[in-house]
């Protein structure tokens, strides 16, 4: 599992925001587009991509895209 | 599922949050209404006005799943009709970005469809949102809710007019769909995988 690709992923759930604001260090919460639906659909990638389930409380910990990967890492 | 967030009656200790998302022009982008800043007093008032019982009207702070229940948002429903049995969803609003997990919004969904269709026994929800509320229009999508048509150019807001939807579900639907499993987290994001495939 890479966390190249991984933001690459990342990045897709997001309409309005470039591809090239996304690193492992990015605070997503930050982001302007960040909201509820962007939420479920990093949810619903990493379910569909990855499969593994993620809980609304472990994302709401995560402060960054590195931290989100670091914990699906740890769900394989 | 555990709860992610619980709703409960405002509280005076909600001013202050109250306060800041008011006047965050950010946060009010994207809502039907105006916006312009309000000062603190007319926050405490906001928050007294959704105290208590309403015949018309009833609003919940929604509030984080623990002791200290801090409010994170608020949802409400509006213009509660007992002889057409309808009422009008009038939003979510989560202020704290933390709880823009999804997880706050399902769970805000479902409670005031519960409460209006199970404990008010409400034949018809319906809401307003603005054409280019994508998130809004989405959500319509995953709660297999109905638009219903648009009222153009129904709002000026930001120098311009703008479309407005309207959409509606009714019990008899939500029930069905209820019981058919459809607003378990399971399928919503099913649906959303869905959704987004289909759009690209």
């Amino acid at each position: 599992m890479e966390i190249k690709e991984f933001i690459q992923n990342f990045a897709e759930q997001f309409e309005d925001t470039d591809a090239s604001v996304f690193t492992p260090d990015t605070v997503f919460h930050d982001l302007d587009e960040w909201g509820s639906l962007i939420g479920l659909s990093i949810i619903a990638m990493i379910d569909d991509e990855y499969g593994v389930t993620i809980k609304g409380d472990e994302l709401r910990t995560a402060k960054t895209v590195a931290d989100v990967f670091e914990l699906v890492k740890s769900k394989k | 599922m555990g709860k992610t967030v619980l709703f409960r009656e405002f509280e005076e200790r909600d001013t202050e949050f109250i306060y800041k998302c008011k006047n965050d022009k950010d946060l009010n982008r994207l809502i039907v209404g105006s916006f312009h800043p309000i000062s603190y007093d007319e926050a405490r008032n906001w928050v007294h006005g959704c105290m208590g019982e309403h015949e018309s009207y009833k609003y919940w702070a929604i509030c984080t799943n623990d002791d200290e229940q801090r409010i994170v948002g608020w949802i409400s429903l509006s213009s509660i009709d007992r002889v057409n049995n309808s009422a009008d969803f009038h939003g979510i609003v989560i202020g704290d970005p933390a709880y823009r997990d999804g997880f706050a919004w399902i769970e805000s969904y479902l409670f005031i469809y519960d409460y209006a269709f199970e404990v008010l026994k409400l034949n018809r929800v319906y809401g307003h949102s603005r054409i280019d509320h994508h998130a809004s229009q989405m959500t319509h999508k995953l709660f297999h809710v109905t638009e219903e048509g648009v009222l153009r150019q129904s709002v000026f807001k930001d120098g311009k007019y703008i479309d407005v939807t309207i959409s509606s579900i009714l019990r008899s639907e939500y029930l069905k769909f209820k019981s058919e499993g459809e607003y378990e987290m399971k399928s919503v994001l099913q649906r959303i995988k869905m959704i987004k495939k289909s759009n690209k």
